[in-house]
């Protein structure tokens, strides 16, 4: 038996490398898997790609109709897909498809060459020329041997200041005025070496770097790398461009700021500009010119023609022979016969990625003849995956003399050598040309599950990241039987969740640490998720594969030591039938299953990686419901509508290492990053999603999260009531219907004299309403205003906690839709409270905690404590002002009121405004009709607040002279005896002015009248005596 | 002690609205005293004229018994009001038109009674003016009685100036001691009458040159 250690080395060394291009020609044809679904694009328009009517052809039947060429046609063909796609592969195969063919390929006739992407670089691509026999020039393959060599030994910084300095000469004797004028070009070219700019352009990562490494070092090339001048290149940041506008030239700064800066389109056309030189200038530094180039191709077309024979050209990577680019495409594109007889007929093979092909030039666009669509469909269904993992899995196995042998026998696909190796217990496998080629390690859940989980859903990553890593660990297992990693998930794999339930167990077995972690990851990855013992397998993976990877300790739910043995038939896994699933897209799944499944990965990542929780939002709701729901808070003595005002605050539930993560000491709900934790809110998760508990071990979640709720339940009560939770009288119920009545005797609602039933109703189901008076006593209105301010904050509060406290939850606590819509007051509590209220009449002081350890009760009782402090020292000046206001009643009065008096006096008063009336004196009519009222009435309702503020004066109970004061009696009778003064002020002008107005009335002349009196009894007398005549 | 400040203010209220009606009453009535004061001593006036007339015998007016009684009851009345401080303008105003009845009837009285016997003299006093000596006096005289011809004297004492005055131009003619024929002539020259042929008349002739009155004579075409 061959030693693991060896099929590993064997992996790395000839089946799996790492640039599957270089792979040995044997092996690759081996683990080769037929594309299927080639789309084929007629002409070289990228429009075209669209159509729906292209060709969907077979890899077999391209090579076929179009790579054997029997009409020898001229053909450019591209073979076109991004990054990863599988191009070089199908032009790789196609290539020795073409040469292993012995019935369609005649060397004598037909010269084969390939040019493949050495290390990815432009010295590779002419390395390989070298070695094709391409360049037949003495003087060019000397110069091409140079730039190999110079490539390779030239200092790197060397290097890319003779790079830079070639565009900027080939820019500065551009005088074709075909993009730039002369002088502008003279601009650019001093704008380029300006120190400045040259210093940007040369950085790491810049164009300068990626030119130099498209040359010669051999990185990874992807999209934007396929041009090296871009836009950001010449959007410079702002220290760059202020030095620029400060320190350059003038005609540097003048192009920069004049024709360069925030200009997008100026930027555009300068980086196609400068990209168009890009060949010209890797030429130049090869030291051969354009005509060199374009001959090599030409001479060789020539020289074929000589031979009489044809070239099929393979290309595996375009973008690494743009050293020659123009030139080979020229030398490509020209169709033999006519003009060009003396050139032999070439048909290409070129692949080339998608952007690259797009800067294509349109004139070459139009000479390409067809296109071949490399896209992801083509491979990624788990058909090719699975066949692919088996043909690579069965390389790995056979001896590297059976693939030989193999080959040189003609690689027929349906003599694929079989390795033959077999678990000695029931393994998927793929039927591949009629043979059962083992999956061993993997299995098909995993390869699939694997492949899925992959960032990038590439062949060449999957053979990477899941084959080579995940055999690579699995052979050195194997070999050493210790220190087991397989199968460790790497970290550009995202893990996949085991089913808590599950992981649970495993957690609970006497595996490692580290053990547990390898089996659950085997169990969620190979396996149903489950760790269900049955039929030999455990979780669906075979038992005897758990004991090979040294998780035998491990025997799963119910699994005895019989039950496992009996594994081997079962069919559960047996893997038998052959995978033919057609070519499909993959699953689409629903919004809800994706965001489900997240959370999963997210609680699991959590727990077992000890990563962050990212969905803490969604856990915290989740468990704050099933906290708040889940109990029965009023059988507990608990008010359910406190419950749900804890319930709708944020800071319910705190969860270890959540992304937002609240204060645990704050919090009702702690869950630390454990098992427990894991399967409350996995359990939570899983019903969030059935909402319901209709689903795959709901029992076993229920189970674990409802003991976790008995368990914990006097820990939420306490973090919720604190201390205060009690069977007898409530403390937060008396609390707050002390503040409760207090603050309305404060407001002066009239409530002093409402039976129980009457004063509970008030107080709970009517909001204390604000005085619109100002009493003269300022501590009162200060106290007011501080109950008002109270409002918005811990008053309003305890004024909700009251209301909703006593109300009994009608419906679920916390669900907005039914909790506490009927109201329905849990009145023997109330009545429990008011009664020892009563008891106590309404102070508290006495039996009030000096500290607590619920913030929330102790606001309450602050402000209780508040309220009394500004009591006491409210009735002791409302008293003083009591005494005040008799004082001042007497003294207008005369003498002690009594209802005669006060009789008299206001019928004083109506006959003083009658006289008023009378003597036409005006007067305050608003002050006068404050005595338009009944002279009993008003004697009554003056005598009935004298009695209150004359029997006030000999209490002292705080709470008593609150009640007595409540009504304002003192500022009523203090009013009534301002309007009396007021009045009798009144009185006293009027007395002094009428007074005064005596005075200044003008008497008659009495001599006057007494003379006129005279001289008429005179004249009388004369007309007596007067004589009359007729 | 509100009650008594109350019953204080009322009490001087009530005082002075009563001395402000009497005020008002007061101001009419002194007015309407003033106005019969007045009209007494206009009607005592008249009285007296009427009195004055008769007594220098100049004429006797006597009035009719209704002006009288008419007058006596105005009097009355306002006597009676005026003691009672209730006299106002109705009351005074029918004394005033009494009073303002007799003065009319009285004027008439004059012009139609008294004075034509005194124009006649008042008329050679006029024609003999140029032969009488002093004047001055003479003119005096015609004027004063011109004055008082149409208009009631408005005094006892402007009724006996007239009565001296016409006593005075009375003397004054006398005292030319005018034959009948001579008087006849005076009065066509006054006339513009007079012709030659009256101066044929021996007695006029004769009474011209005893009186030197040849040189006044002038012929008028």
């Amino acid at each position: 038996m061959t030693r693991w250690t060896d099929m590993a080395d064997r992996m790395d060394k000839l089946v799996i490398k790492k640039d599957g291009t270089a792979t040995d020609i044997e092996y690759f044809m081996a683990t080769h898997v037929p594309f299927q679904d080639l789309e084929f694009v007629e002409f070289g328009e990228t429009e075209s790609f669209v159509s729906s009517s292209n060709l969907h052809l077979t890899e077999e039947e391209i090579y076929e109709r179009y790579i054997v060429n029997k009409a020898n046609k001229h053909q450019m063909l591209i073979v076109r897909g991004t990054n990863g796609t599988g191009k070089s592969h199908l032009i790789c195969w196609l290539y020795n498809r073409l040469t292993a063919d012995r019935v369609n390929y005649d060397d004598s006739r037909e010269k084969v060459i390939f040019l493949r992407r050495l290390d990815n670089t432009i010295r590779g691509a002419i390395q390989q020329m070298l070695e094709e026999g391409l360049v037949q020039e003495t003087e060019l393959r000397e110069k091409f041997k140079k730039f190999c060599e110079a490539a390779e030994s030239q200092d790197e910084a060397e290097f890319k200041i003779t790079i830079y300095n070639s565009y900027a000469m080939r820019v500065a004797t551009d005088t074709s005025g075909q993009v730039y004028k002369p002088v502008m070009c003279r601009n650019i070219s001093s704008f380029m070496h300006d120190s400045r700019v040259q210093d940007y352009m040369m950085r790491e990562g810049g164009p300068i770097d990626r030119c130099y490494n498209r040359i010669n070092s051999g990185a990874n090339r992807t999209g934007d790398a396929d041009t090296i001048f871009t836009e950001k290149d010449f959007v410079f940041p702002a220290e760059v461009a202020r030095s620029i506008k400060r320190d350059s030239a003038e005609e540097v700064r003048g192009f920069y700021i004049d024709e360069l800066r925030d200009d997008p389109d100026a930027i555009a056309k300068l980086v196609a500009y400068l990209n168009k030189y890009t060949s010209t200038v890797m030429q130049s530094c090869a030291n051969i010119s354009s005509e060199n180039a374009r001959d090599l191709f030409v001479n060789l077309r020539k020289n074929l023609y000589a031979q009489g024979k044809n070239l099929t050209l393979f290309i595996e990577d375009f973008t690494s022979l743009s050293i020659v680019e123009s030139e080979l495409l020229t030398a490509l594109v020209v169709e033999n016969g006519g003009k060009y007889s003396d050139l032999c007929r070439v048909s290409s093979v070129i692949g080339i990625t998608d952007g690259y092909y797009d800067s294509f030039r349109d004139n070459f666009k139009n000479r390409v003849t067809k296109q071949i669509i490399v896209k992801e469909q083509a491979f990624s269904d788990e058909r090719f995956v699975l066949e692919m993992a088996a043909r690579y899995l069965n390389a790995i196995y056979c001896s590297p003399e059976q693939i030989k042998s193999w080959y040189e026998d003609g690689a027929y696909q349906d003599e694929l050598p079989d390795s033959g190796f077999k678990p000695d217990f029931v393994w998927d496998y793929v039927n591949v040309q009629g043979r059962e080629l083992t999956l061993y390690p993997f299995n098909k859940k995993s390869i699939i599950g694997l492949y899925n989980r992959l960032k990038n859903k590439t062949p060449r990553y999957f053979l990477e990241y899941v084959v080579r890593y995940f055999f690579g660990k699995f052979a050195d297992g194997m070999e050493y039987g210790d220190g087991w990693e397989f199968p460790g998930l790497p970290g550009f794999i995202r893990s996949s969740p085991m089913d808590g339930v599950y992981a649970n167990s495993v957690e609970k077995s006497s595996l490692s640490e580290k053990d547990q972690q390898r089996l659950k990851i085997l169990l969620a990855t190979w396996g149903d998720g489950t760790s269900e013992a049955k039929d030999g397998n455990v979780g669906g993976v075979s038992y005897a594969f758990i004991q090979q990877i040294g998780l035998g300790a491990f025997k799963g739910i119910g699994g005895s030591e019989s039950s496992v043995q009996r594994g081997p038939d079962s069919d559960v896994i047996s893997g038998s039938e052959p995978f033919t699933r057609a070519v499909t897209q993959p699953t689409v799944k629903s919004k809800k299953e994706v965001k489900f499944e997240k959370r999963i990965e997210d609680i699991e990542s959590w727990y077992e990686d000890k990563k962050q929780l990212a969905y803490s939002a969604d856990y915290n709701k989740w468990v704050r419901d099933f906290v708040v729901q889940g109990i029965p808070w009023q059988d507990e003595e608990a008010p359910g509508a406190l419950v749900d005002r804890r319930y709708k605050a944020s800071d319910f539930v705190f969860i270890e290492g959540a992304v937002t993560a609240n204060r645990e000491e704050k919090s009702v709900v702690a869950l630390k990053r454990d098992p427990e934790s894991r399967d409350i809110i996995t359990g939570l998760a899983y019903f969030n999603y059935y909402s319901s508990w209709d689903f795959k071990h709901a029992a076993y979640y229920q189970m674990k999260m409802v003991s976790w709720l008995e368990k914990n339940i006097d820990v939420f009560k306490e973090r919720i009531f604190g201390s205060y939770l009690g069977s007898g009288v409530q403390p937060i119920i008396t609390w707050c219907l002390a503040v409760e009545y207090i603050q309305r005797l404060i407001m002066g609602e009239d409530i002093g004299k409402l039976n129980k039933e009457q004063l509970l109703s008030k107080l709970i189901k009517t909001e204390p309403k604000s005085p619109n008076i100002l009493h003269r006593n300022t501590v009162w209105n200060d106290t007011i205003t501080f109950l008002k301010n109270s409002n918005a904050s811990i008053a309003e509060y305890i004024r909700a906690i009251l209301k909703a406290g006593s109300n009994s939850m009608m419906g679920v606590i916390g669900d907005p839709s039914t909790s506490g819509a009927v109201e329905c007051y849990r009145t023997n509590e109330l009545y429990v409270s008011m009664e020892h209220l009563q008891k106590v009449n309404w102070d508290l002081r006495g039996e009030l905690p000096d500290k607590g350890d619920s913030r929330f009760y102790m606001q309450i009782v602050n402000h209780l404590l508040n309220i009394y402090d500004k009591l006491a020292h409210l009735v002791g000046k409302e008293k003083k002002l009591a005494q005040e206001t008799i004082d001042s009643l007497e003294k207008i009065l005369g003498e002690k009121p009594n209802q005669q008096v006060l009789i008299n006096a206001i019928k004083c008063i109506r006959s003083f405004y009658c006289i008023c009336d009378t003597a036409h004196v005006p007067y305050k009519t608003e002050l006068k009709i404050k005595f338009d009222i009944k002279p009993i009435e008003y004697a009554n309702r003056v005598m009935e607040l004298y009695n209150v503020l004359d029997e006030s004066i000999k209490q002292d109970d705080m709470i008593d002279l609150l009640k007595a004061y409540s009504g304002n009696p003192s500022g009523e009778l203090s009013n009534i005896v301002d309007d009396l003064t007021a009045l009798e002020e009144f009185a006293q002008a009027q007395e002094k002015a009428h007074k005064n107005l005596q005075g200044n009335i003008e008497q008659i002349d009495p001599l006057l009248v007494e003379s006129t009196l005279k001289k008429l009894g005179i004249i009388s007398e004369t007309l007596e005596k007067l004589e009359v005549g007729v | 002690m509100i009650v008594e400040s109350l019953n204080n203010a009322g009490n001087a209220m009530m005082t002075f609205v009563s001395l402000a009606n009497d005020k008002a009453a007061m101001e009419r009535y002194k007015d309407q005293i003033g106005r019969l004061s007045l009209l007494t001593y206009k009607l005592e006036q008249l009285l007296n004229i009427v009195d004055s007339i008769k007594e220098e015998e100049i004429a006797t007016i006597t009035f009719r018994p209704e002006m009288r009684d008419s007058l006596q009851d105005a009097i009355d009345s306002c006597g009676e009001r005026t003691k009672d401080r209730k006299l106002d303008a109705d009351t005074v105003n029918a004394l005033k038109n009494a009073v303002e009845s007799c003065r009319l009837f009285v004027e008439n009285a004059w012009k139609t009674e008294a004075m034509p016997p005194y124009l006649e003299l008042l008329n050679s006093l006029k024609s003999l003016k140029s032969l009488l000596q002093n004047g001055g006096e003479v003119d005096r005289v015609i004027a004063s009685i011109e004055k008082i011809q149409e208009s009631l004297p408005q005094s006892d004492r402007m009724v006996k100036n007239f009565k001296e005055d016409t006593i005075r131009a009375r003397q004054m003619v006398d005292d030319l001691h005018l034959i009948p024929e001579a008087e006849m002539f005076i009065s066509k020259v006054r006339l513009q009458k007079a012709t030659v042929a009256d101066l044929y008349d021996e007695t006029i002739l004769k009474w011209i040159k005893d009186n030197h009155l040849e040189k006044q004579l002038k012929i008028k075409f």
